[in-house]
């Protein structure tokens, strides 16, 4: 039986895809570990501490390396992680003593939900300021909404979040300050998310859509008697996906990255905040998955944009197979 | 509709989250719950474990001995106690009608299974009592028998700290002696617990006074100017303590504009120390005794404690058991100029020269301030301008606060800050890692010193004990071989709709028996 070329096709570019991504996870494994072995900072050391609630003794430190396996050459560590975690088991955290898999995934459905939200907040928002921008003439009106997105996208997130607290909650009472308990709670961090990748957004959607709705089929289009906002969404938007697209993907990851400040702030039990605690103990295998998880993910969010890319773009479908 | 699918996995997330939480309500305090922050997650709580956080545990877990104000020893679960053969027999005599909140009775069987898991056990060597007990015998249901290998005073302050000497109900582990869940005997029992926060409930069959509050809900909240928010704005009642939610003196000073919430402040039992390196410059005991001169502690304590502490003049502050007298330390930044000229040290510009060499102290601090604690680059800022004055030049390397204890313990530095422990292991606990060259980072250790710390850990009687303690002060003064700086303060904060609330005699303590809120 003669299995059709384009599944074919479908089937090696998958396969492609799948040895790019673990090679490239492989080379973030060993990077974290480096980085780790790099950054001093004993975790038997601050093990040691954390069991006493206090700084330890030389011989309490060596019986936990010794506990620990750290006594072994960091090459040994390594392949014996290695070893582990390709069969999923990403063992015990340092400073919790329980198994890491369970505790990021945990974590994971915390993050995900947030930069959901948050990607959600990004996606409408930067699409419509970003179409806006496209459409209105060139006035105060435009002006000000390029002027917005610039300064969303500039202030860090740690002061977007306070100046939030202070207004939103201490000022006006709409939302509690911090936690995560029901909808209210979610406004504040998802905002502080997805407001700056809004603004990126926005402003590549506001560029590529003007130069597609300038092309000839636009101004055809116009000569039919196509309604504006049909014309927006069916022939200006498809051809402007590209490089909306990549931002978007990539702007997914900066979100997975800036979640480490908005959790902490907000007291959401992430993997962000568990990134900061496992590097503050240099708990490698704490570290070494949420590294994977995040770098997965960011991988993952560019992989769909191309996907999607291909979809509604028939000429990208064809460059890259 | 198929141009809708892409989205399905974000929808059904968001669906997700919104399943998983419980929508409580912000504000609106019911009178029988006390909200508390909480800096960092509860951790396991497992009394025998290490990771779980010292003021829960201690709502829901007791001690046989407790540590009361002062470092006075008080009845526990033992009711009595008698030390006999030399210092090396410790016999309790439990008090009647306990029970674990599983209804599993305290008697000596429990409490010997609970010192079983901890006895001998090398992961407990960071408190020396599980290393010197040889035998936990139980003549009867009534009574605890501990042998030690060697007379050891301190015993029975040690017994009285969290982890691992509260006791569990033996019920409350599988047959390998696995942990299940947290029952102890407490006022408090566990309701729930996730990685948001914790719920304790009133325990209705405690022994001793039971609470007026009917639930404590602990709210995991890292960021500690979102906790200062949270109080304002009433989602909480009450933050503060090293474990708990500590407030920086900058974030107490921001909370007294607000009318409605009230700070409160607890005897410090923690010095903040400077301390030497014997290896390099400060070896030179005319650099240490002008540095000593030269540190304006005072003005130290104005412009980091903004009122909320004092300077110190002891090793531990004088809340601490044996924490001797007074140090003569007088600031005078003429006196240490001189100093510095008698030894040799003149003047060269802003600086000083001997030898040749230009006199330079490194100061190694961690380049990010602990939690709640006081930011060390002001105050190695503070410290390095006072130095400047006599001429001696300070160069300040910050590192990474993991790497920055594994610096020390090498003696990365000629000038660097230290600590005491605090309640309720001081002093007997921080005088070994303090003045033992066996330590991993002593202050100061000499011969001289070493000798009496064994004085002051193996003293037979009190005034004994309460001497060489101050021999062991004196010493380490007489070297000019630390500086102390600050006492640290124990801030707390509470809303005044919260009555009854008094700071708790240690930070790893949580007393609200008396505690309503209105």
């Amino acid at each position: 039986m003669r299995v059709p070329d384009r599944l074919v096709a479908a089937g090696g570019y998958v396969t492609r895809w799948a040895a790019d991504t673990v090679g490239v996870l492989l080379a973030m494994s060993v990077g974290t570990f480096a980085l780790v072995l790099l950054a001093r900072g004993d975790p038997a050391a601050v093990l040691a501490a954390t069991r006493a609630g206090r700084p330890a003794t030389p011989e309490q430190i060596e019986a936990v390396r010794v506990e620990l396996g750290l006594d072994d050459p960091a090459p040994v560590r390594y392949l014996r992680w290695l070893a582990h975690a390709s069969t999923g088991d990403f063992g015990l955290s340092l400073r919790t003593n329980t198994p890491v898999g369970p505790e990021v995934a945990d974590r994971l459905g915390v993050t995900f939900g947030l930069v959901a939200g948050s990607a959600t907040v990004a996606l409408v928002v930067g699409l419509a300021v970003g179409v806006a921008g496209a459409v209105l003439p060139r006035g105060p009106l435009r002006g000000a909404l390029r002027i917005g997105a610039l300064l969303v996208t500039s202030v860090p997130a740690f002061w977007l979040s306070y100046l939030l607290v202070l207004f939103l909650a201490l000022r006006l009472h709409l939302v509690p300050t911090s936690g995560m308990a029901g909808p209210r709670t979610w406004l504040m961090p998802m905002a502080v998310l997805g407001l700056p990748a809004a603004g990126v957004l926005s402003r590549v959607v506001a560029v590529t859509l003007r130069e597609a709705l300038d092309r000839p089929y636009v101004r055809a289009a116009q000569a039919r008697g196509s309604r504006p906002l049909s014309i927006v969404l069916r022939d200006g938007l498809p051809n402007a996906a590209g490089p909306i697209l990549s931002v978007a993907g990539f702007g997914i990851g900066s979100l997975l990255v800036a979640t480490v400040v908005v959790e902490k702030i907000f007291g959401w039990p992430g993997l962000g905040a568990y990134f900061v605690q496992a590097a503050g103990a240099r708990d490698v295998p704490a570290l070494q998955a949420a590294v994977l998880v995040m770098g997965g993910g960011f991988i993952l969010a560019n992989r769909c944009a191309d996907v999607l890319h291909g979809l509604i773009d028939p000429r990208a479908r064809r460059s890259s197979s | 509709m198929s141009r809708l699918r892409p989205l399905a996995p974000l929808v059904a997330s968001i669906m997700m989250v919104s399943a998983c939480t419980v929508d409580a309500g912000a504000a609106g305090a019911s009178s029988t719950v006390l909200r508390i922050g909480l800096s960092a997650e509860s951790g396991a709580l497992d009394p025998h474990a290490f990771t779980g956080n010292f003021l829960l545990l201690d709502a829901i877990y007791e001690p046989l001995v407790t540590y009361a104000e002062g470092g006075k020893l008080e009845p526990g679960l033992a009711q009595s106690w008698t030390v006999a053969e030399g210092g090396k027999q410790v016999t309790f005599d439990l008090r009647d009608g306990v029970a674990f909140s599983d209804g599993t009775p305290l008697d000596s069987a429990a409490v010997k299974w609970n010192f079983d898991r901890w006895v001998g056990n090398k992961k407990f060597t960071f408190f020396r009592a599980s290393q010197i007990i040889s035998a936990v015998d139980t003549p009867d249901a009534d009574t605890v028998r501990l042998t030690l290998s060697e007379p050891y005073e301190p015993l029975l302050q040690e017994l009285s700290i969290v982890r691992p000497v509260r006791l569990l109900s033996p019920k409350s582990a599988t047959a390998s002696g696995e942990f299940q869940k947290p029952v102890g005997t407490g006022p408090w029992t566990v309701e729930s617990q996730s990685a948001t926060g914790v719920t304790l409930a009133r325990n209705d069959a405690y022994w001793g006074t039971k609470p007026k509050l009917e639930k404590l809900e602990f709210k995991v909240i890292p960021d500690s100017q979102a906790r200062i928010d949270a109080l304002g704005n009433g989602e909480l009642d009450l933050i503060g303590g090293s474990y708990l939610a500590p407030i920086t003196p900058v974030e107490a000073r921001s909370l007294t504009d607000r009318a409605d919430v009230a700070l409160l402040t607890g005897a410090p039992d923690v010095s903040v120390i400077l301390g030497f390196n014997a290896k390099g410059p400060a070896g030179d005991r005319a650099v240490r005794e002008a540095v000593r001169q030269a540190v304006d502690t005072a003005a130290l304590a104005k412009a980091l404690l903004l009122g909320y502490g004092e300077p110190a003049r002891r090793v531990f502050p004088p809340g601490v058991p044996d924490s001797g007298t007074d140090l003569p330390l007088v600031v005078d930044q003429d006196a240490a100029r001189r100093t510095l000229d008698a030894a040799g040290y003149t003047p060269s510009g802003d600086a000083r020269v001997k030898d040749g060499k230009k006199l330079s102290l490194k100061m190694l601090i961690p380049a990010a301030p602990a939690e709640g604690q006081l930011d060390p680059r002001a105050m190695a800022a503070a410290i390095a301008a006072s130095l400047k004055e006599v001429g001696i030049t300070v160069e300040i390397a910050p590192v990474d606060s993991a790497a920055y204890y594994d610096e020390r313990a090498e003696g990365a530095y000629d000038i660097t800050f230290f600590e005491g422990l605090g309640a309720p292991y001081d002093p007997s606990g921080s005088i070994v890692s303090l003045f033992t060259s066996g330590a991993r980072a002593p202050l100061w250790a000499t011969p001289a010193t070493e000798d009496l710390v064994d004085k002051a850990l193996y003293a037979t009687t009190p005034a004994a004990r309460s001497a060489a303690y101050q021999a062991l002060y004196d010493a380490v003064a007489a070297d000019a071989g630390f500086v102390p700086l600050v006492y640290r303060p124990r801030l707390w904060a509470v809303r005044d709709a919260v009555k009854g609330f008094a700071v708790p005699p240690t930070d790893v303590d949580l007393e609200l028996t008396g505690v309503t809120v209105e």
